[in-house]
């Protein structure tokens, strides 16, 4: 999976690239508009996460001249302003997602890999782990093929989770996903371990093998425990 | 003292002054006038009588009285030459009159009617204008006390002062009646002037005063609190900008140092106390995220003019947002006790109201006490939605309670770290409550603190 990173910040672009390495993606960085569009028309991308202040050519011109182009590769566009109107420009200039500064790791892996399924490049919808297989189009999860009913929010924690499996994921960035920017994750961090314990329950790992306990921090989806 | 009244003061002050002066001047003038035409008269006289006495006594004859009475007719004369009186009028062997030689002349009243002498006049006691001459003339010095009955000029001048003094008043009073009206007149500028700029206060900030364009100092008074208003308003903008600007800038490199940290945790191998102190740094770190998140959040907001209005239900967005907070007020041993009747339906931007009642619930829980409540019940009338919040809990002491909307204002018992947030949430929520056009207040007792939030009703705007 080919990833090109392109934000003027070249810190922010080794601190992604690293991380998208370790998760086995190819990475590339780009710091301005045209180095980004020289790449883009030269190598093939599953993916790019674009951001919007650049210097010269801006995030939305990179965006509209490669849509012209006919690049169909999903854009994740990262911005420090969470206008309406910018969000509407970029959505209409044809991004496919939107993540705003400052995000964390777990949230923009999640939503890597939630745009990569859905431009089929990542052909299963299906999330997979032990017993339990979560299916991200008809948001259904199963349990040794048995269906089991979860609420809308043990839903989104779990499938954050698997998404972003074998990694710990605090409580502070599980609830900034689950809750969205309109609560404050500090308050709702609380509630975390309530939903883990109804999500475990359902998922009948109230001895956490599949949703691990990770001391200090927080929990993790771990893959291949017996 | 009012402007209006002080103007009045001293328009009619110094009008009245300044006609008392010339009322005066004109008082004395006609006092002493009639006196230098008798003066006049009285020399004229004396000459006339001296100067034929003198011929008739040239002529060797003796004092022809009937030819000088002929002369001297309705005066009174008396004529001496060396202290012997050598004439005197009818009048003046009737009436003595005392003889002053300084040469002025002088008054000296009488008990006598003044019809006495002129049949024309009415019976007010007359009296004499004296006057002394001593002339010389073909060779002889006489002495020649010449006089006249005259009205009594004391009566006459006390009409005149009082008609001055009752013209003096009555001109004080229309000096006070007109200069109140014109202080009135060129004041309302300024009362208007005065009504605008307290209406412009730091949301209505693009409002000006409107100009008369006729370039008086009222007018040019106003040019100039526009031009202030204009750079109050731009700096007002800057600063709101600049906390945008701020807050923006911040959020990269903020980013930079969550994802490094968060991957520095990801590693197994860290010692157990570095682990710790990176987790308390992540969530120092986490809280300065939530704080520039709310920044921002604030100055968006304190740009926004016009909210983006849809019609909604109130009651089931809070019946949403009471959902999310279920599991967490459940925690904390909360009941939450809603009385939410019916549809409400509310026309306003349903991400700002959803904000709202994110933070005043997220308030609620958080300055709870354990096994305490939450109330929440909303009523519509008088073309305004309530919505009232209540929550147990320590209360808010009295002085306080005004503050608790200003940014990063926390009370006391509620400084602590622990209870967490921003110190922004209120502020927000009141931002929010003002771009509505609503209100927001706060009671507090010791046990229960209620937040009412009135909204403009649909079609009651």
């Amino acid at each position: 999976m080919r990833v090109l990173i392109v934000d003027d910040e070249p810190e922010l672009c080794a601190q992604i690239g690293q991380t998208l390495r370790q998760q086995q993606y190819t990475v590339d960085t780009a710091g301005d508009g045209d180095q980004a569009l020289e790449r883009i028309f030269s190598d093939p991308y599953d993916m790019i996460v674009l951001d919007i202040m650049l210097p010269g050519k801006d995030g939305f011109a990179v965006l509209g001249e490669l849509r012209r182009e006919g690049v169909a590769t999903p854009v994740l566009m990262l911005t420090a302003k969470g206008e309406v109107a910018h969000r509407v420009r970029g959505l209409d200039l044809g991004a496919d997602d939107y993540l705003h500064k400052p995000f964390s790791m777990a949230e923009l892996l999640a939503r890597i890999r939630a745009l990569l399924r859905r431009s089929h490049v990542q052909a299963s919808p299906l999330l997979v782990i032990g017993p339990i297989c979560l299916d991200t189009t008809t948001r259904i999860v199963t349990l040794d093929n048995q269906p089991i009913a979860l609420t809308p929010k043990e839903f989104s924690l779990l499938e954050f989770l698997l998404y972003n499996r074998n990694r710990a994921i605090s409580r502070f960035n599980m609830a900034e996903h689950v809750w969205g920017d309109a609560f404050d994750p500090f308050t709702m961090s609380n509630n975390i371990d309530v939903h883990i314990k109804n999500l475990r329950r359902k998922l009948d790992d109230q001895a956490g093998r599949i949703i691990v306990t990770v001391r200090g921090i927080g929990y993790m989806a771990r893959e291949g425990q017996p | 003292m009012k402007i209006r009244h002080r103007i009045t003061l001293w328009v009619s002050l110094a009008g009245l002054v300044s006609s008392a002066i010339l009322s005066l001047l004109v008082f004395f003038w006609g006092l002493e006038s009639p006196y230098e035409f008798l003066d006049q008269e009285l020399e004229i006289r004396a000459h006339t009588l001296a100067d034929e006495l003198a011929r008739e006594q040239q002529q060797g004859a003796q004092v022809d009285q009937v030819a000088m009475e002929r002369f001297s007719h309705l005066y009174w004369a008396r004529i001496y030459e060396g202290g012997q009186l050598l004439f005197a009028s009818k009048m003046a062997t009737a009436i003595p009159l005392p003889m002053h030689t300084s040469g002025r002349g002088y008054l000296i009243p009488t008990g006598i009617p003044l019809n006495r002498f002129y049949a024309e006049e009415d019976d007010e006691p007359a009296a004499f204008w004296n006057r002394v001459f001593t002339l010389a003339v073909h060779g002889r010095t006489y002495q020649v006390h010449v006089a006249r009955p005259v009205e009594s000029l004391v009566g006459e001048s006390i009409e005149s002062a009082v008609m001055i003094g009752s013209a003096l008043v009555a001109s004080a009073l229309i000096l006070i009646a007109v200069s109140y009206q014109v202080a009135g007149k060129i004041l309302r500028p300024v009362q208007e002037i005065n009504r605008m700029t307290a209406d412009i206060n730091a949301h209505t900030l693009e409002k000006r005063i409107p100009l008369a364009d006729n370039g008086d100092e009222i007018d040019a008074l106003a040019v100039t609190l526009n031009q202030m208003f204009n750079r109050l308003q731009y700096s007002f903008l800057r600063q709101k900008e600049f906390v945008a600007n701020a807050s923006h800038e911040l959020k990269t490199p903020i980013t930079l140092l969550r994802l490094s940290m968060e991957e520095t945790l990801q590693d197994d191998n860290l010692p157990a106390a570095l682990q710790e102190k990176l987790l308390a740094q992540e969530r120092s770190l986490a809280r300065i995220s939530q704080l520039v998140k709310s920044l921002l959040d604030l100055s968006r907001l304190e740009l926004t003019e016009v909210p983006e209005k849809t019609t909604f239900c109130l009651n089931t967005l809070i019946v949403g947002v009471v959902e999310d907070f279920q599991l967490l007020m459940q925690e904390r041993q909360l009941t939450f006790r809603g009385d939410l009747q019916g549809r409400l339906p509310l026309y306003a931007d349903g991400e700002m109201i959803r904000r709202m009642l994110i933070n005043l619930l997220d308030n609620a829980i958080r300055y709870n006490t354990p096994g305490g409540e939450v109330r929440c019940r909303t009523s519509v009338g008088d073309g305004a939605l309530t919505l009232t919040l209540a929550n147990t809990g320590p209360g808010i002491d009295r002085q306080d309670q005004p503050r608790i909307f200003d940014q990063f204002y926390r009370c006391e018992q509620s400084r602590s770290t622990a209870h967490g947030g921003s110190g922004l949430g209120l502020t927000i929520v009141k931002r929010i409550v003002e771009l509505h056009g609503g209100s927001i207040s706060v009671d507090s007792s010791p046990l229960l603190t209620t937040l009412v939030v009135v909204l403009p009703a649909p079609g009651a705007v």
